[in-house]
């Protein structure tokens, strides 16, 4: 082996070395450096929303003993619309439902929206889509359903790299910074 | 890479043994780090093994380096593999199985990352949980456990240690699949490299200490991350695709890797035949199955009348190497017509002719495996020398050479590929015993020694090839003349026949 194959062999390893190196510590770009970001993160259990009517004598007369129940109700989950605004400028406009192929399971909702750093406006909606008179379901106080109408509206100043985090703390939504 | 490399240490050919060296670098490392690591605070624990100077920072380093390296070793190895062609029929376990591996190494690598709990492994979180959010198997999407609202659970730092620690031992049970298939796996690199990767990495990890970023907080959205882009390439795509589109991608990449076996298997006949024992001729010496690379030939009794055992090869397990054609002294064994008794017929019906008509011209014939590039026969075909090409120099019986002397040849001159290198996996080595070490199906000592050369050729240095080959035709040229016999028995060659095949 030749002096000279002995150098470019170094010289071949030192830079692989180094390519390896620094192909384990590039920068890469994430959110950004100018990204401030609002996220929105909370777990709400839908309402139910209940028909109910009483069963007539003849109506019950045709049922099996077993299913003469005098009082007869079918329900469903209510949706919710979500809205975001930061400074009269809407972000997201959104119904959503419950999770579950019945759609009883809870609504998660989880998201991120970039904005410029600064003081801004924000304002979120989480209010329900079926109009108010709607039938209840006396459990929903029980089952610890989502109140109606949610809504933030705040000032808030974000700086660079900030998150705010917008969370549902004892039936309310609150937003918090770093 | 031979003109920078001793071609012993190429580490491209040792890509294979590397990968697997490198993980008992990670293994040991991984325990050491494993002692100073917390799942009730990874970042700050992760943080004190970086700053500690002494053994820590680099031990850390050396872990992450190794991966790196480990991966990129390993695909280098699956693409010689396939570039060989060696990634079909037997060989099938071994590809599917090494595809594993990469991919539990990339997972592995991802749990790693995650552990450190820097903004890098808050980014890796996150990446991996926005996609699994999308299957339908969590009743609570994952990514809700990184959105701030509550303390990280360390429930979870332990079930991502208890996965970055339950990956390796799946990667044990792959590598034994891996060479489950394969007779004497070679595990570890030559000793020079081994310490030249230890040295290296406790040098690079030194010098250039793996970056670890600021510990992750949820409530912060850090403009920049490092990326790791040996082992977490596959994140800025996976954060800026749905992932739907990750998944289909990630699957059908998966889907393609894994069939290469059936996308590129041959037909079992011509040049991909498997070995075939003759019965007659096997006299149960038992040296087939213990040169087979494949573990494809096994020992089992007669069914006629003689006290010996018989080969026999199983066809689901040869790979069709030809490397029992020459290790069978009266020549019972081989890919059909590649047994050592078709090589005596080809080169007496084709290369005897050729050398007789050189008249009182050197009369030196290069044997070299069809592997070695094209520039090597070039320049043997200008330098004079009579070409004989084979599939790999292991599967060339020695009575060929003993024919190719006693019948006017001034010397045989043997290329092969470098020993790591050989798609047949052992050519060259098997060659070099049978040829001046007496391994059985040897040489016969009646051959001048000093009229043979076995010679490795690298792809790349075929100008040094080719002054080892004048060295010898200058050595050769200085002897006496040859002694030309007019007619040679085949059975003076070999071993001799039972007398059923004689009559």
């Amino acid at each position: 082996m030749t002096w000279l194959r002995r150098i470019v062999a170094l010289v071949v390893t030192v830079g692989f070395g180094w390519l390896l190196a620094k192909s384990s510590a590039a920068d890469v770009r994430w959110h950004g450096a100018d990204a401030a970001v609002v996220r929105l993160s909370w777990v709400a259990r839908p309402e139910r929303i209940e028909q109910c009517r009483d069963l007539t004598p003849e109506e019950l007369a045709t049922r099996p003993a077993h299913m003469r129940q005098a009082r007869e109700c079918s329900g469903a989950s209510a949706t919710y619309r979500l809205s975001l605004a930061v400074d009269g400028a809407s972000h997201e406009d959104r119904v959503l439902r419950g999770g579950g192929l019945r759609n009883d399971r809870a609504i998660f909702v989880l998201d991120e929206f970039p904005v410029s750093p600064g003081q801004r406006r924000v304002v979120i909606r989480f209010a329900r889509v079926e109009p108010a008179e709607a039938p209840m379901d006396s459990s929903n106080v029980r089952r610890g359903a989502v109140p109606r109408d949610l809504t933030l509206d705040t000032t808030v100043t974000l700086s660079a790299s900030a998150v705010a985090l917008v969370a549902l703390v004892d039936g309310r939504l609150q937003l918090r910074t770093p | 890479m031979h003109r920078v490399a001793v071609w012993r240490l190429n580490p491209l050919h040792q890509s294979g043994t590397i990968a697997a060296y490198l993980l008992a670098v990670l293994t040991v490392t991984g325990l050491y780090l494993i002692l100073f690591y917390r799942v009730g605070a990874p970042a700050a624990s992760v943080q004190r093994i970086a700053a500690d100077p002494w053994l820590g920072s680099w031990m850390r380093s050396v872990h992450r380096y190794a991966t790196d390296l480990f991966l990129v070793a390993a695909v280098i190895h699956g693409l010689r593999v396939f570039g060989q062609a060696r990634s079909w029929g037997p060989r099938a376990r071994a590809w599917i199985s090494g595809v594993a591996l990469v991919g539990i190494g990339l997972a592995c690598a991802w749990t790693g990352f995650v552990m450190a709990w820097d903004s890098f492994g808050q980014r890796v979180a996150l990446a991996g949980a926005r996609l699994f959010d999308v299957l339908p198997v969590l009743s609570e999407p994952v990514s809700r456990i990184f959105a701030g609202d509550r303390a990280m659970p360390s429930a979870f730092f332990f079930l991502n240690l208890f996965v970055h620690i339950g990956l390796p031992l799946g990667m044990g049970i792959g590598l034994w699949l891996h060479v489950s298939k394969v007779a004497r796996p070679m595990l570890a690199p030559p000793r020079a490299l081994r310490w030249g990767l230890a040295l290296g990495l406790i040098a690079l990890a030194v010098a250039m200490p793996a970056p670890l970023g600021p510990a992750a907080d949820a409530l912060r959205v850090p403009a920049t991350t490092p990326l790791n882009f040996s082992t977490a390439w596959w994140i800025p795509l996976a954060e800026s695709r749905p992932p739907l589109l990750v998944w289909g991608a990630t699957v059908l990449l998966l889907a393609v890797a894994v069939s290469v076996p059936w996308l590129t298997r041959r037909p079992r006949e011509g040049s991909f035949a498997p070995s075939v024992v003759d019965p007659r001729l096997c006299t149960g010496c038992d040296q087939c199955t213990q040169d087979c690379p494949w573990g494809a030939i096994t020992m089992v009794p007669r069914t006629d009348n003689r006290p010996t055992l018989v080969a026999l090869v199983d066809p689901a397990l040869c790979v069709s190497c030809g490397i029992c054609a020459a290790s069978c002294a009266p020549m019972g064994v081989g890919p059909e017509g590649r047994t050592g008794r078709h090589q005596l017929v080809d080169v007496r019906s084709a290369l005897l002719p050729q050398l007789r008509a050189l008249g009182n011209g050197p009369r030196i014939v290069a044997v070299y495996c069809g592997q070695t590039d094209m520039a090597l026969r070039a320049h043997l075909r200008h330098a004079g020398a009579t070409l004989h090409e084979v599939p790999c120099i292991g599967t060339l019986h020695t009575s060929v050479i003993e024919l190719l002397l006693r019948q006017g040849a001034a010397g045989v001159f043997v290329a092969g590929c470098p020993p790591r290198d050989c798609a047949a996996r052992e050519g060259p080595k098997w060659t070099d015993l049978r040829m001046f070490h007496d391994r059985e199906a040897e040489l016969q000592a009646r051959v001048d020694r000093r009229r043979v050369c076995l010679t490795t050729a690298p792809a790349g240095l075929s100008d040094a090839t080719l002054a080892e080959y004048r060295a010898f035709v200058a050595a050769v040229t200085a002897l006496d003349g040859p002694e030309v016999e007019e007619d040679v028995d085949i059975r003076l060659l070999c071993e001799p026949l039972p007398a059923e095949v004689e009559a």
